[in-house]
């Protein structure tokens, strides 16, 4: 039996994502940013006459409101993995190739839906439901199908003859055939496949290399073409009723501790970590509340959890009774084994991260910094509070004599004071909000303390710092 | 009362780290009372050059002092300062071999070149460290005890006080003199922003990354005696001035020694000039000079001059270079304000000839200005090199070297490097950029950034735009001048510091020419023009075909041909030396010119100089009534009455300053330098006064006065001097007198020569086929690789070469050519075994070569393809091919031929479009002669040329072709602005608008609306093939 295949072609993935969120018509054009050319424009760039490989000064010149925005691959297969997700609940052979298409063995599926085209009314409805720009053909092999839809053919068919006619029409540029062999292709004359369908094997094998033979023969399905299928990925995600209502916080962790432990079956049955876990407490008649728990280090231990978890609970109050919870982990990584310096002394019970957890779960995860030296003349910013996760930078070196102790705020001088040292003057910053102007002095105080003192250039005097 | 010498001080020369012009430091030294300043760039002297100017015109009292920082391998840093000439030309000789063993841009120095410096004054900057400077300071000390000192620095960093407390140690230690230095990179603090910006760019970091890399503050500015008394103690500042005393060399001191050698024993300069001109004398006017009494005189004059400023070297170094092309027959042409001589006819330099122009030979060498003479040689652009090789080979490498060019930072490149270092993204400067007008004279730069969304408000943005004020005109590196050699008799490197060139083989000076220029000493300027080429070219086919032999003085010889200027006012001067651009040609039925002269100021006029000073029009009116001009003096009236009373050339300027405005000749000549930077520096407007001052003091009138200097201020940089204009007009004639007698070699000289000029071949081989040339197609057995002439029904025709097929390389034609028997080729497979690289072969048989071997290109180059995928000598063995190809449509032959030779002899494509019916209503080029003036009319056409001249009105000129013919098109700067999209990208357009007559028949149509009809062109191309 001969397979047929579905392509989703999905010209402007990131510009659709984008429109979603735009109420207003507004010229936007996405650019591939190596060589500048446009990609992707909405319809108010393309009136103004921006097109597609045109570059960016061009289209600059064409519109002056113009919104411009790199061309972002990643988020293009992102969006492209959720259309994928979304289609899996109708058809269940998807296919990724490149950023934007999608291949669908469709020949596996039409027993289940009583022919070709109750399948595609499926699909399309939840196509349509998804608002994304796109063009779909099917043909016999997925090369076929690739190729139709890029051409835009827009028919659903899996009459041999209609497709193979719409075939020959292609232009050779869609093709997969490397730009070079087409251009010497049209050089002679040759535009569309059925030109070059219409030449022997033998003839061509003579002129260009065996990619344009393997080519033509998996478009017309002499040779077999392998394709690996869309997975869902596997996430943990377990909704547990309860079984009588829960007001108390506390007494939440009871059953969440159930939940844990089919998390760690989960995960330990794939040798997997997981560093965020996800509760959604259903409650009655109130919106759903949702408590996220993280573990900087990888974490599938129930109990490890559990005492993270308790320490969430404690600051959570209840507004609702809880009905239900689920829990869900979104991302698991591969276990690692922990494998720390030989010769570090261990310090205490719990590791860096471990330590960092427990913090981050008791006073919030903006709460806790590592400080770190800065780079800059201004002594201000000689130190800086960085997220905690960023590991210690290594000093930075020869740093001027600077105090130790270092007032949050400089507070005007008010003793008297004799100026042993300076000035050093710092008059920098001038790009950013704080620029600073000062003459730096380090002095002594009557009771000889060793003073940092500067002062400005309308001569008021400021104490900085003390040093020990 | 202190004072002071700064003895330590870098200008923008030392690039990416000084932020301030070495005339902004001289000055405000000066302004602070220091006694002298010494400029030391880092292993340069080219920002002690313009320092010196900027004294020289300013009459500063300041001393300057030449010298230079270096840093060597090992860390070591030491200012030295040249005391003497010969201390000078040590420190130039320790740079040369600093940069000559690094490349471009960097340079190498070790203790060993310290060693050298048996004159120059040392100042050692202390680091710090204790070990490492008592090591230097041995070392040191044992090379040069009484010409070493410490210098030291106050920048009110932390812990200086240990800083200087090392350095009395040292001193003491080594008993070592110290002096206060200053360190100055900036001429103010005020430049504290701009210096971080700089060394942002020389980081590639932005400047808020760059944290305690940055200056700490702005002590590195020049600072008032005051403050410096505060921070230094009184010895060591009379140790600067006591240095200061000691430095007597400047750089007016600098002569330069003449090559010798091109004396011969028993001559004195003067009379080997002398006897050269006299031979001149005999082959130019070989007929004697009885009917112009006035031109032995001149020479006379001429020679006296030459003499009282010793000049005549010069001339005679110019001399052999001509000699030596001339010899070589490679054409070569003189211009320049001295090649305005008949000495320089006479000695062949140029071939403008003096019986013909003598209104030129007035004026020669001002005496009364202290101008050098300068005389510029074109030669013919492809052989160029010959002339410098042999250069290079008569003087050596150590005594000639090219000129440099300080590359300086312009909005375009300003806007990209402070845009990055101020950590704006890539992207949007990228918009800016490609979106700022330049030519936009309404709206500044600022303004337009603002309205392309830049925030102006922020305080980003309000430094962003003014540090790319700041740094606009700030140099950047050296580069190497076109041609401008400069010649000793002596090292070079005794003179001034010689650098790599980024090309191979080519060493640089580090001075520019305006340098050159302050300091008094000539260069010869070797250009390289194409036109010269092409000339050459027409002479030899001429020769060949014709068997007439012509040279360009023969042709000038004959003086003024009526028909020749017949077919200069029809503005039939496609191809033709300078008049053939949009502008000359609209101006030429306008202007009509009818003799010599009038070319010269036709080259002259059409010029966005005089357009924008808006001379053209009085000068027309002025022409038809000569009897109405009112020249305001008799003095004016000598000036302008050879052009009708309108200043055309710069010279004219320069002259009325002199004459109306009472500028002496120094005057004079610092305001010609103005006029050619004043837009970097806005120098003009300090002049502009002078002069509208000295012109009411004269008794002109402020209305007249300001007028004057409107045009002034238009000339700008693109005011043309006479002197070029009649040299330009030579070769404008000679072109266009080969046009109308040899117009096949003409043609075939031009298509040889090229890339050069304003047409592409596809224009040139249109035009000729519109004077009736036969055009013959590229063919195998028939081309070689330039293009031929050949004879066809009865007359000459012009068969194409394979020089015209894209992707063929020179090579690969000539074997063709080599392995071509007298039959020629009798089949494509006899190509096939020449081993000829397969991307030529098939670029060959798309340019249709083989039309005489095989059915058609498409066949010829599928046949073709298997030539080397299966090797030479299995292909014999292949089975015969089942398939071939169907021949090409008209409209794929059109694009086959657009893509392999550039053009097409068979198709126009307004043609194909017309005959598929695609094109609407529209009248062709040639028809447009039967519309009425003002009618409106479309038209429809290949957009062969965009032009927008530098005038004011921002006007844009279109030229369209059809198969038919030209049309002009006039698209207005509101109509250009609202219809940008049509007129920006489309390659074929339908123009819709207003026809309009001017006088002398000029036809323009002014666009009202722009359709770009350029997709229809792949419509074709579709509709062309069907579908079974």
């Amino acid at each position: 039996m001969q397979g047929l295949w579905l392509y989703l072609h999905f010209p402007q993935l990131q510009l659709d994502s984008l429109l979603k969120q735009q109420t207003q018509e507004e010229a936007v054009i996405i650019v591939e940013t190596s060589r500048m050319q446009v990609v992707q424009m909405s319809p108010a760039a393309y009136e103004s006459g921006i097109r597609k490989h045109m570059n960016l000064g061009a289209a600059a010149a064409l519109c002056e409101a113009l919104q411009v925005l790199p061309y972002e691959e990643k988020s293009e297969r992102d969006t492209l993995k959720e259309i994928a997700h979304h289609l899996y609940h109708i058809t269940s052979d998807i296919s990724f190739s490149g950023p934007s298409g999608l291949l669908i063995r469709a020949h596996t599926m039409l027993n289940l839906y009583q022919g070709l085209k109750h399948y595609w009314l499926a699909l399309q409805h939840q196509l349509t439901a998804l608002e994304f720009t796109y063009h779909y053909a099917t043909g016999h092999t997925p090369l076929a199908a690739k190729l139709l839809a890029l051409q835009g053919w827009h028919h659903i068919s899996d009459d041999n003859e209609k497709i193979t006619s719409a075939l020959k029409k292609c232009a050779l540029r869609l093709t997969d055939l490397d730009n070079k062999s087409v251009q010497k292709l049209n050089r002679i004359g040759i535009q569309h496949l059925g030109e070059l369908m219409a030449i022997p094997l033998p003839d061509i094998a003579k002129r260009f290399s065996h990619d344009m033979a393997d080519y033509l023969g998996r478009v017309m399905g002499l040779l077999p073409h392998p394709v690996s299928f869309y997975h869902p990925e596997p996430h943990f995600h377990h909704y547990k009723e309860l079984l009588y209502e829960i007001t108390d916080s506390q007494r939440l962790l009871t059953p969440i501790t159930h939940l844990l432990d089919a998390l760690e079956r989960f995960l330990r049955l794939r040798d997997k970590l997981t560093t965020q876990i996800c509760f959604t407490l259903h409650l009655r008649d109130a919106p759903e509340l949702s408590v996220y728990v993280g573990a900087q280090q990888g974490e599938y231990r129930a109990a490890m959890w559990k005492n993270l978890v308790s320490l969430q609970l404690e600051k959570l109050s209840l507004t609702a009774p809880v009905t239900g919870m689920t829990l869900h982990a979104e991302k698991a990584y591969i276990r690692q084994p922990e494998r720390p310096d030989l010769f570090t002394t261990k310090q205490g019970e719990l590791s860096r991260l471990q330590l960092l957890s427990m913090l981050q779960a008791k006073v919030g995860e903006n709460a806790v910094f590592s400080p770190r030296l800065g780079n800059d003349h201004r002594p201000e910013k000689h130190s800086l509070q960085v997220n905690s996760l960023n590991t210690p930078a290594s000093a930075v070196s020869a740093y001027p004599l600077r105090p130790s102790f270092l007032l949050p705020h400089p507070v005007p001088l008010t003793e008297k004071v004799t100026i042993e040292h300076g000035p050093e003057r710092i008059q920098t910053g001038w790009w950013d909000d704080a620029p600073a102007e000062r003459d730096y002095f380090i002095a002594r105080n009557h009771a000889g303390q060793w003073y940092w003192v500067f002062r400005t250039p309308q001569q008021q005097w400021y104490l900085h710092g003390i040093f020990s | 009362m202190h004072s002071y010498a700064e003895l330590f001080c870098q200008s923008n020369f030392s690039f990416l780290t000084g932020a301030s012009h070495p005339e902004e430091l001289v000055e405000q030294a000066h302004l602070l009372g220091y006694q002298a300043i010494a400029i030391t760039d880092e292993c340069s002297v080219a920002g002690v050059a313009r320092a010196y100017t900027a004294i020289k015109e300013k009459s500063l009292t300041i001393k300057l002092i030449v010298g230079s920082l270096f840093t060597l391998s090992d860390g070591l840093r030491l200012v030295v300062l040249c005391p003497t000439h010969t201390a000078y030309a040590e420190m130039c000789r320790v740079i040369t071999n600093a940069r000559r063993r690094s490349p471009k841009g960097q340079y190498e120095l070790t203790f060993w070149d310290i060693r050298t410096f048996k004159q120059c004054l040392l100042i050692w900057l202390p680091q710090g460290n204790e070990a490492r400077d008592n090591a230097w300071a041995e070392q040191l000390t044992a090379v040069c005890q009484e010409r070493l000192w410490i210098g030291c620095q106050r920048h009110l960093t932390a812990n200086e006080s240990d800083y200087l407390a090392h350095c009395e140690k040292l001193s003491q230690a080594y008993t070592l003199p110290v002096t206060a230095c200053g360190g100055v990179l900036m001429h103010h603090p005020d430049r504290l922003p701009l210096q971080h910006t700089l060394c942002a760019i020389r980081e590639g970091t932005p400047v808020a990354s760059l944290g305690r890399h940055l200056l700490p503050n702005r002590e590195r500015s020049l600072r008032s005696l005051d403050k410096l008394a505060h921070l230094f103690p009184r010895k060591w500042l009379d140790e600067s001035v006591a240095i200061a005393k000691r430095c007597t060399f400047c750089m007016s001191e600098l002569r330069y020694q003449y090559p010798a050698e091109l004396i011969p024993n028993g001559h004195t300069p003067t009379s080997y000039l002398r006897q050269l001109v006299e031979q001149g004398i005999k082959t130019r006017f070989p007929y004697g000079l009885d009917d112009y009494p006035h031109i032995l005189p001149t020479i006379e004059k001429e020679l006296k001059l030459i003499a009282l400023k010793r000049y005549e070297h010069f001339f005679i170094t110019v001399y052999d270079i001509v000699q030596f092309a001339k010899s070589r027959h490679i054409l070569y042409q003189g211009r320049g304000s001295a090649a305005n001589s008949i000495v320089c006819y006479c000695l062949e330099i140029t071939a403008v000839d003096p019986r013909q122009a003598d209104l030129l030979f007035e004026r020669f060498i001002s005496k009364e200005r202290d101008e050098e003479p300068d005389i510029d040689v074109d030669f013919e652009h492809e052989r160029r090199e010959e002339v410098i090789q042999y250069i290079y080979q008569k003087y050596g490498r150590h005594r000639t070297a090219l000129a440099a060019t300080v590359v300086s930072y312009r909005t375009k490149s300003a806007l990209r490097e402070v845009g990055k270092a101020l950590g704006i993204k890539e992207t949007q400067l990228d918009y800016f950029i490609k979106n700022i007008n330049h030519r936009d004279r309404d709206l500044s730069w600022q303004t337009q950034i603002q309205t392309l969304g830049l925030d102006a408000n922020a305080t980003l943005s309000q430094h962003f735009t003014s540090l790319v004020e700041q740094i606009r005109g700030f140099p950047r590196h050296l580069s190497q001048h076109v041609g401008g050699f400069v010649i000793a008799s002596g090292p070079l490197y005794e003179l001034v510091p010689v650098e790599n060139a980024s090309m191979a083989d080519r060493s640089v000076i580090q001075w520019d020419k305006d340098d050159l220029e302050s300091l008094g000493l000539l260069k010869v300027d070797v250009l390289a023009l194409g036109m010269l080429t092409a000339i050459r070219k027409s002479f030899q086919l001429i020769a060949k075909h014709y068997q007439h032999e012509w040279t360009i003085p023969d042709i000038t010889r004959l003086r003024d041909d009526p028909q020749v200027y017949r077919m200069i006012q029809k503005a039939d001067t496609v191809g033709v030396f300078q008049i053939e651009s949009r502008a000359q040609m609209s101006m030429l039925p306008r202007l009509r010119p009818k003799s010599y002269y009038d070319l010269v100021i036709q080259i002259a006029i059409v010029r966005p100089g005089p357009i924008q000073g808006g001379m053209v029009h009085p000068f027309l009116k002025n022409r038809e009534h000569p009897a109405d001009i009112r020249y305001p003096s008799k003095a004016l009236e000598q000036v302008l009455g050879r052009t009708n009373g309108v200043p055309i050339f710069q010279e004219q300027v320069i002259k009325i300053a002199m004459v109306a405005a009472g500028f002496s000749g120094g005057e004079a000549d610092q305001l010609r330098r103005a006029m050619g930077t004043w837009k970097k520096n806005g120098q003009l407007e300090m002049y502009g006064e002078k002069l509208v001052k000295g012109m009411l003091a004269n008794h002109y009138e402020l209305d007249y006065a300001q007028r004057i200097f409107e045009q002034i201020k238009g000339f700008g940089t693109y005011g043309f001097p006479e002197s070029h204009a009649a040299s330009f007009a030579v070769l404008a004639y000679v072109s266009s007198w080969l046009k109308h007698y040899y117009p096949a070699a003409f043609y075939v000289g031009l298509l040889n020569s090229w890339p050069m000029g304003f047409y592409a071949p596809a224009q040139l081989i249109e035009d000729a086929k519109r004077h009736h040339i036969h055009i013959l197609p590229i063919c195998i057995n028939q081309s070689v690789y330039d293009h031929t002439l050949e004879y066809h029904q009865q007359e000459w025709a012009i068969r194409l070469g394979f020089r015209q097929v894209k992707g063929l390389s020179e090579a690969t034609a000539m074997k063709l050519c080599e392995c071509r028997s007298e039959k020629g080729f009798a089949c494509i497979d006899e190509i096939r075994k020449l081993n000829i690289r397969q991307d030529e072969l098939e670029a060959l048989a798309s340019a249709n070569v083989f039309k005489a071997l095989s059915q058609h290109r498409y066949q010829a180059r599928w046949s073709l393809m298997t030539a080397t995928n299966q090797g030479t000598i299995l292909s014999e063995a292949l089975p015969a091919d089942a398939f071939s190809p169907d021949a090409a449509s008209d409209m794929q032959s059109l694009v086959e031929d657009y893509q392999s030779i550039r053009l097409s002899l068979d198709h126009h494509p307004v043609q194909l479009l017309r005959e598929a019916g695609l094109l609407g209503r529209y009248t062709p080029a040639d028809q447009l002669i039967n519309i009425r003036h003002q009618q409106v009319v479309s038209v429809v056409g290949l957009v062969t040329g965009r032009q927008r001249p530098g005038t004011s009105k921002g006007v844009t000129f279109m030229t369209l072709e059809d198969d038919t013919g030209y049309v002009n098109v006039v698209v207005w700067l509101a109509t250009a602005r609202h219809q940008q999209k049509h007129f920006l990208k489309s390659t074929i357009v339908k123009v819709t608008g207003i026809l309009e007559r001017g006088d002398g028949g000029v036809t323009h149509v002014i666009a009202g609306r722009i359709e770009d009809k350029s997709p229809l062109l792949d419509k074709l191309t579709f509709k062309a093939r069907h579908f079974h």
